[in-house]
């Protein structure tokens, strides 16, 4: 029975200690080239041994970004079964490599979480020969030389449309929008006559062989005449209160005191106070008319009735 | 014959009364305190007894004098009193020294004189008349009882624009677009998402750099918005006005005479009357902030006043009630106190205080009020103007009192720009003003308060660097790790961004489209993900109940069917007001779908749509113009759902839907109630010392509801 005891401890403290001193995973990480074209097929397989004499359950992160992560895709967590001192292979990427991706190095790494550790790995990768951006800028103008782009224009002015870019032999397809909506293919570049008001639109599609082919557009306007917007200021303040100009205490009153005579009766101001307001007179001119005429009429009436009688 | 006689001599006899009645009331108003003499001597006999009912000289009191058997009321011409008063009651001996009347004597009074001589200029005098019909001066106080504005200053559709160069004129704009008022909210402009007697119109505040200029997002605005009206405060560049009379798409496609310029001087036309005024000092913008959010309330003016420009305002603030906001230069006042009918002071706090138990708000909006002068210098190119500009993600600050105003929120202010010290500034603010609050709006790029924070060793990531703060940590009140407040971030690449956006948010019924249509686009994780994998994976969240609330919706899923049909889909993008996606994304954008390359070559403007997705990096701060999640705000979207690094799955799509679209919850609390239930579900996330959802900031107004979306 003590021997049994004494085995017992021993194992115990073996697999202790081999927990200790030996990793509980061993994974090693590989993709099939260092260096990729298009056309290439991208695989990335993660081979993962379980040193522990029993199970368990290993998490694995992946991740592939470029430098200036344009470019990046992490995997959702594999969760992976391991049985004790299994041995398995994960493919973990395969895709084909095409000729949109940028050129540059990218980086692969994994992390694999197990039981009571977390193992991790990178591998760096290459991709050249992909296709280059191509450097290119629309340009509406309003002379040949267009120094200076333009968006809007006036109506029958001539507009210049052209492009810049650094790269020669650019092979361009360009549409130019009216605002009626027809459209017209140009060559670039060119001059058009500015004959209906409202937004042109001018779309390219470059393309030249190593490079991606590029669509762009652009918006321009037309208008009759340059716009004249009415400025309805009624308001200077220069400490001077100036009726001329449609200063009053309501309109400025930075300018102007309450009850000022500033040509507009103030209705804060009472009777006699603001001389812009007109005096009450008129008022009971009319009181009393009306009360002449009433008793105008009452006489008459009165009259009427007494010769009746 | 004879009666016709008899009539007309009575009219001659009326005439005659008349001419002699009117002359009485037609003549000058005497000269003030002039005591008048009975021209022909004594009227009456000494003997005879004067009695006076208002007990001798008293104008504040009706009275009638009797005398020799006759009565003399007191009377009223115009506003001058004639008040009888006798002599001496009872005098029956040779007149006085101090009187050369026998008996009675009267005296006339200028009521506005008389009442501001003996109770101050905060009063005016009215003469009127008693029950009895005898003259009285009636004095009050001679402030306007109500603040209304002019409704001949606003046409229905009014919308008003200004540059950001000059902040207390932006700040003052504030009440004079948005305020509230039971009366006015009969007549003036109303928005769907604000309460129903705040009268508000759109308030677009451009970015200017010299003549370049970034009106971009509020061309856009205008598009949709169509006002009937503009008013431009100020001088703008000549393109900006050729920009807003070109037909859309490129220009606003207003008409000449309905734009109008004004200058800021013409402020205070916009009210009818005011009887109060929020006096901010000069150089106080953190105070003006909120100073501009109680003159909204309040209906009345804000005026940003010191020592050398008090002159200008003297008038304004004769006689009124004056709110001062902070400290003010004693001179200021010094005459506040002398020539103000009152004054109320509150110090920042006790305004916000004062706010919240007004408007009883559960919002609050974060600034940083030093981003005047923080931004980001990158040169910029907008795409409907040709000058490029520079200074970046600055100044959003500006915009936030017309959001506080038209909603009911509170600001709150802070000029740290380290998470720690916001985060533990906002509990400490929270707890200071007595707000219970609901909602937080972040009304800040990234540069002036930080949307992430460095990721730390203990955090366990292997991938992110950053991690976000927003709902995490800033709405985060109990330390507990769920998201406590309804976060959101409204920012842009200038403040023409965020102000478009606000506008937008506040007039959402006004812009939307007449369909809501909805783009799922789910690729899902690499090449090998199939159709009907995503389609069984998307039923978690896409359910018939959701689908029924749309007038249509496109559904694409798998990795090789979006890749096939890729072009189509990304024309949809526009023109969605739901967008769902489910791939890898980057800084500059949805990886398989679109990005703000395509957006800007292409003129891309959005059709207000509410962005949800799983892709990394979208809302990623390094101070691009181009990073996705701004360029989407900047062209319309009214949220975003944005990781601010390398991310992971969320699974936040079936909260966020079912609160928002069918529970009617506000998008930000269904939000951090789909945040908080992937923290419950403990939705693995790739930092092993952190739990949740901790990459996905929201940007946009967190307060927007699903029914404001459907016209």
């Amino acid at each position: 029975m003590k021997i049994r005891f004494f085995i017992f401890g021993l194992l115990i403290v073996i697999l202790s200690v081999q927990s200790v001193f030996a990793s509980e995973i061993n994974i090693s990480l590989d993709i099939n080239h260092e260096i990729f074209e298009p056309g290439d097929q991208f695989i990335a397989k993660l081979i993962l041994k379980n040193n522990l004499a029993f199970g368990y359950t290993t998490i694995i992160e992946s991740i592939i970004e470029n430098e200036d992560r344009s470019y990046v895709n992490l995997l959702p967590p594999l969760s992976i079964k391991l049985n004790s001192n299994e041995k398995k292979e994960i493919e973990l990427y395969n895709f084909s490599i095409d000729e949109t991706f940028n050129k540059g190095d990218y980086l692969l790494s994994i992390r694999v979480i197990s039981h009571n550790s977390t193992e991790e790995s990178t591998k760096k990768f290459q991709i050249i020969g992909t296709l280059k951006e191509l450097p290119i800028n629309l340009k509406i103008c309003k002379d040949l030389s267009c120094s200076e782009s333009e968006k809007i224009f006036f109506q029958n002015e001539n507009i210049y449309l052209d492009y810049s870019s650094e790269v020669k032999n650019i092979s361009i397809n360009a549409n130019l929008t009216y605002p009626d909506k027809t459209l017209k293919q140009l060559t670039l570049p060119t001059s058009i006559r500015a004959e209906q008001t409202g937004t042109y639109t001018l779309k390219i599609t470059a393309s030249k062989e190593g490079y991606k082919t590029k669509t762009l557009s652009t918006q321009f306007g037309v208008v009759e005449k340059e716009a004249e917007i009415i400025n309805t200021s009624s308001c200077f303040v220069n400490s001077e209160c100036e009726p001329d100009l449609g200063e009053n205490y309501k309109t400025c009153p930075q300018d102007c005191k309450p009850c000022a005579k500033d040509n507009i009766c103030n209705p804060d101001c009472l009777t006699g106070e603001d001389a812009d307001c007109k005096q009450t007179t008129f008022s009971y001119w009319w009181l009393i008319i009306g009360l002449v005429i009433a008793l105008f009429l009452l006489i008459i009436l009165v009259r009427h009735i007494t010769d009746r009688l | 014959m004879k009666s016709s006689a008899k009539i007309l001599v009575i009219i001659l006899i009326g005439i005659f009364l008349v001419q002699n009645i009117s002359l009485i009331i037609a003549q000058g108003p005497p000269t003030p305190e002039a005591v008048n003499k009975f021209e022909n001597g004594p009227p009456f006999p000494e003997t005879e007894l004067c009695l006076d009912s208002d007990n001798g000289n008293n104008p504040e009191v009706g009275g009638l004098v009797a005398y020799n058997q006759k009565d003399f009321k007191d009377f009223c011409s115009g506003n001058i009193l004639t008040e009888y008063f006798c002599s001496n009651q009872n005098y029956k001996g040779p007149p006085t020294p101090e009187s050369t009347n026998f008996g009675i004597l009267n005296k006339t009074y200028n009521c506005t004189s008389y009442c501001q001589n003996k109770y101050g200029l905060a009063y005016k005098g009215a003469c009127s008349l008693s029950f009895e019909g005898q003259g009285f001066c009636n004095c009050t106080l001679a402030i306007p009882v109500k603040n209304e504005k002019d409704p001949n200053k606003y046409s229905k559709k009014n919308a008003f624009l200004i540059s950001d160069k000059n902040w207390r004129e932006i700040l003052s704009l504030v009440p004079l677009t948005t305020w509230t008022s039971e009366e006015d909210s009969r007549w003036c402009k109303n928005a769907y998402s604000a309460p129903k007697n705040i009268c508000v119109y759109p308030t677009l505040i451009y970015h200017r750099e010299g003549e370049s200029f970034d009106a971009d997002s509020i061309i856009y605005f205008f598009q949709q918005y169509k006002p009937d009206n503009l008013t431009i405060i100020g001088n703008t560049p000549r393109e900006l006005d050729n920009l807003l009379i070109v037909k859309p798409k490129l220009g606003a496609g207003l008409k000449e005479e309905q734009i109008k310029k004004i200058s800021f001087d013409d402020y205070f036309s916009y009210w009818k009357s005011f009887n109060s005024v929020v006096v901010v000092d000069y150089d106080n913008y953190a105070n003006g902030l909120m100073g501009s959010v109680w003159a909204s309330l309040k209906n009345i003016p804000i005026i940003f006043v010191n020592s050398n420009n008090l002159e200008n305002y003297k008038n304004v603030i004769d006689n009124r009630k004056i709110y001062i906001i902070g400290k003010i230069d004693s001179s200021v006042l010094e005459y506040i106190n002398k020539n103000a009918k009152s004054s109320i002071s509150y110090t920042l706090e006790e305004l916000q205080k004062e706010y919240i138990k007004e408007t009883n708000t559960d919002k609050i909006i974060l600034v940083n009020p030093n981003d005047l002068d923080i931004k980001v210098i990158k040169r910029f190119l907008p795409e409907k103007s040709t000058k490029s500009f520079s200074e970046l993600f600055s100044k959003i600050s500006l915009a936030a009192p017309f959001l506080a105003a038209g909603k009911y929120e509170v600001i709150i202010d802070t000029t740290s720009t380290d998470y720690k010290i916001i985060d533990a500034f906002i509990e400490n603010k929270i707890n200071a003003i007595g707000i219970d609050p609901e909602y937080l709006t972040i009304l800040a790029s990234p540069v002036s308060i930080p949307i992430s924070r460095p990721a730390t060793q203990k955090d366990g990531c292997k991938y992110a660097k950053f991690i976000e703060v927003d709902g995490r940590f800033y709405g985060e009140l109990d330390h507990d790790n769920l998201v406590d407040l309804s976060t959101g971030r409204i920012f842009g690449v200038s403040i023409s961004d965020a102000s478009s956006y606000i506008a937008r948010s506040i007039f959402i019924k006004d812009i939307v489209s007449n369909n809501l249509d909805a783009l799922i686009v789910l690729p899902g994780y690499d090449t090998s993900t199939t159709k009907d994998e995503m389609i069984k994976f998307s039923r978690y969240f896409w359910t018939p109940n959701i689908i029924n609330q749309l007038d249509s919706y496109y559904f694409y899923a798998g990795w090789s069917n979006v890749l096939f049909r890729i072009f189509k889909i990304k024309n949809l993008y526009d023109d969605s007001n739901l967008i769902i996606y489910y791939n890898h994304g980057s800084k500059t954008a949805f990886s398989m779908l679109i990005s703000s390359y395509d957006f800007f070559s292409n003129n891309i403007y959005l059709n207000n749509p509410i962005i949800m997705d799983v892709a990394c990096l979208t809302c990623y701060w390094s101070g691009n113009p181009n990073s996705f999640c701004v360029q989407n705000i900047r062209r319309g979207a009214l949220g975003f759902q944005g990781a601010v690094d390398i991310s992971y799955w969320n699974k936040e799509f079936d909260n966020i839907l079912n609160g928002f679209i069918l529970k009617g919850k506000p998008i930000g609390t269904a939000y951090k109630e789909a945040r908080n239930q992937d923290y419950k579900d403990n939705i693995y996330n790739f930092c092993l010392g952190l739990r949740g959802d901790i990459f996905y900031a929201w940007i946009g107004d967190p307060t927007i509801k699903f029914d404001e979306m459907i016209k």
